[in-house]
């Protein structure tokens, strides 16, 4: 092909380029919400909608496999549609699939573009309420209202949020109200969040999402340890002592409300030693004290048994109370295994999460039968000792029960964890954690960034972001990866709110008891 | 055998090197503006850009100070900034033991509670302190952290022990270490004439 032929095929593509994106925003420019829920609907069902059927009805006409290229469809719209009418249409859209987080996203910016219109809060209370925060998504409809009293939707949010027809005053800001109003927009964080297209602030429960991290060992290290430690658990032979002990704090556990359950759950004790080399062994590290993990086809060997549960040998010199709650906590984790969420990168830290309220919560059960003498030994034990702290960050109401940091951190053994207690206690004083759980989160998070895979997500973001290269296929599956982590997470919270109210730990300012 | 590489090869490699060299070095030794924490023992310099240590007003009998690289809930620009990495400070005081004792107490915790401690090395401190340090291991539920402890007797005769936990990241690690060496490198103590001189804070 000579030079003019060249220049003649670079010239017809340029066009077809150009062509395709003018059809692309000719498509767009034209496209309503609406129109992209019918698109996907069979033609010949298109009669038996009422022109004004609701988006909800519209998404159930739609196979599920064509719901999943709508959602992908919705994002692409997203990106090029930013008036207030059609985001409205683009939250509801997003409810009506089955996404309020990306709905609470657009119900974010929608406020920010009509901070007097109803439309924004409406639609953040109806995605809060399915993410389960009833409380915010009364307080967004009640604002809702304020702007419109007449307004129908804003009622009907209300209603919804309100089952119990309480009379919820204009409330005090939120924390995230508060950390809203000291953020300060030039903060590189904002920014980050702003090219992601989140609010610059983060929404309840978001702040994990790009939560900090460590680096992922080196695959080579990483294989390793695999090797390492499968070689440790597969030749270690149960001696009468570690059968013993075992049977000791398997029975403590089964004796407390929250581990009985926990058992149940996984199918009992025959069900559970069926499935799982459950050990006193070497772990392969000495950072390592505990772990869970599903075993590989070749490390099933005869027994044939799917997962292992390993606890350090030198758990075997402490005493059955500490490692009750050790046990409960590893239980959680195969819980999680078995449930197929722990297979995928970045559900470790909600995993974790769960587990050390399972841990807290048996912790407190164990707690509440012993005696002082036992207590008083107990006391000098490191296990033990850290559970106390964890429990002592999540019971809260550290500043009423300690009036001054000396007293709290003068209740831990060690001069490291009294350094810790004296962090935890400024950042209550400060202000700038929320007491109870989401101070125990935080605390979790840090502890255990710096040895999980978290930060494959966190990277995965930053780096693309930062790159200028974030494209719509990684925002996609990040966001679907999201939105299982916002599942777990919505789950842990919910029932470690049941556990607070069952047994009586309430937070700090509330009047719950 | 012998590999021989092209000029323009070995030029373009030349230049990558210097390229990651550099770029590591700007993450190991950061430059940075300083803003200062006073007492009434010790006046302390630490980075701008991290929150203030007195944001609220201190009991007067803490002798806890934790200098932290940023809020929870931050992200910060440079990923190694990331965890919110802390050095915690305690005054021991002058009157209750001194280093080799508080050295000691600390290091047999760790022996009853974690495991054997590291062995104990010296740190030359910019202001000219030599100060002990080791690492340890801190127990925390199914796993251990890292930590590191410093331990000083300043010009006033109190005795200082600082401790952080140890980031995994080898270029993470190296930042930490001269952030922190720096914050303790900068430590003016006061003698009990500039306490009577200046209103404590």
């Amino acid at each position: 092909m000579d030079g003019h032929g060249i220049a003649f095929v670079l010239a017809v593509s340029i066009l077809c380029l150009f062509e395709g994106r003018i059809l692309v925003r000719a498509d767009d420019s034209e496209t309503t919400v609406r129109q992209l829920f019918l698109a996907r609907i069979d033609r010949s069902k298109h009669n038996g909608f009422s022109p004004d059927a609701d988006l909800e009805r519209l998404a159930g006409a739609i196979v599920p496999s064509e719901q999943a290229a709508l959602y992908r469809r919705l994002l692409a719209y997203e990106k090029s549609h930013g008036a207030a009418a059609e985001l409205r249409q683009l939250g509801d859209g997003y409810l009506a699939l089955g996404h309020p987080f990306d709905a609470a996203r657009v119900a974010a910016e929608l406020q920010r573009l009509s901070p007097s219109r109803p439309g924004g809060y409406v639609l953040a209370s109806v995605a809060l309420h399915r993410l389960g925060r009833l409380d915010e998504a009364r307080i967004e409809a009640k604002r809702a209202l304020e702007l419109e009293p007449t307004d129908l939707a804003a009622q009907a949010a209300y209603r919804l949020s309100n089952p119990r027809g309480d009379s919820q005053p204009a409330s005090a800001p939120s924390f995230v109200a508060r950390q809203a109003a000291a953020a300060d927009p030039a903060r590189p964080q904002a920014a980050i969040r702003s090219k992601l297209g989140l609010p610059a602030v983060p929404l309840p429960g978001a702040t994990e999402y790009l939560a900090p991290g460590a680096k992922k060992p080196p695959w080579w290290k990483a294989w390793w340890n695999d090797k390492r430690n499968a070689w440790s658990m597969r030749s270690h032979r149960s001696t009468m002592e570690e059968t013993r002990k075992l049977k000791e704090v398997m029975d403590l556990l089964s004796s407390t409300p929250t581990g009985g359950a926990l058992v149940a759950e996984l199918g009992g004790w025959n069900s559970i030693l069926d499935e799982t080399r459950l050990i006193f062994a070497r772990t392969g590290s000495a950072r390592a004290h505990a772990y869970t993990r599903p075993l590989s086809w070749a490390e099933r060997g005869e027994s044939g048994k799917a997962y292992a549960l390993v606890l350090n040998e030198m758990f075997l010199n402490h005493p059955k109370e500490a490692l009750a709650p050790i046990l409960a906590h590893e239980l959680t984790h195969l819980r999680d295994f078995k449930a197929g969420s722990l297979l995928d990168r970045g559900m470790f830290i909600p995993s974790e999460y769960a587990a050390h309220r399972m841990q807290i919560y048996v912790y407190e059960e164990v707690l509440s039968k012993l005696s002082e003498e036992r207590l008083r030994i107990l006391d000098s034990n490191s296990v033990w000792q850290y559970q106390r702290f964890v429990a002592s960050l999540w019971e809260d109401r550290i500043s009423e029960r300690y009036p001054t940091k000396v007293a709290y951190v003068s209740k831990f053994a060690t001069s490291e964890e009294r350094a810790r207690a004296g962090d935890a206690y400024d950042d209550l004083r400060e202000q700038i954690i929320e007491p109870g759980s989401p101070q125990l989160d935080f605390h979790i998070r840090d502890v255990y960034t710096n040895l999980t895979s978290e930060r494959d997500l966190r990277d995965l973001v930053l780096d693309a972001v930062n790159s200028g290269q974030y494209t719509l296929q990684q925002a996609t599956k990040d966001r679907d990866r999201l939105s299982i982590r916002q599942v777990m997470l919505q789950s842990v919270r919910s029932l470690d709110d049941n556990y607070r109210r069952q047994n009586g730990f309430r937070l700090k300012g509330t009047n719950e008891n | 055998m012998k590999i021989k590489l092209s000029v323009p090869i070995q030029t373009c490699a030349a230049l990558l090197l210097a390229m990651w060299i550099w770029k590591t070095y700007v993450v190991v030794r950061p430059a940075y503006d300083l803003q200062s924490y006073e007492n009434s023992q010790y006046k302390v310099w630490y980075p701008r850009h991290w929150p203030k240590v007195d944001r609220v007003k201190r009991e007067d009998n803490d002798p806890y100070v934790s200098f932290k690289n940023h809020d929870p809930y931050v992200i910060p620009a440079l990923p190694n900034d990331l965890p919110r990495w802390r050095l915690s400070l305690k005054d021991e005081g002058a009157d209750h033991a001194s280093e080799n004792e508080i050295i000691e107490r600390i290091r047999n915790e760790e022996r009853v509670h974690f495991g054997e401690p590291g062995q104990i090395e010296i740190w030359r401190l910019k202001n000219g302190v030599a100060a002990k340090t080791w690492s340890a291991l801190m127990f925390a539920g199914e796993i251990s952290v890292p930590v590191r402890w410093i331990v000083f007797t300043g010009s006033n005769g109190h005795v200082y022990a600082a401790t952080y936990d140890v980031p995994d990241d080898w270029k993470t690690r190296w930042r930490y270490e001269y952030f922190f060496k720096n914050i303790l490198g900068s430590m003016e103590f006061k003698t009990p004439s500039d306490e009577s001189s200046r209103p404590s804070k």
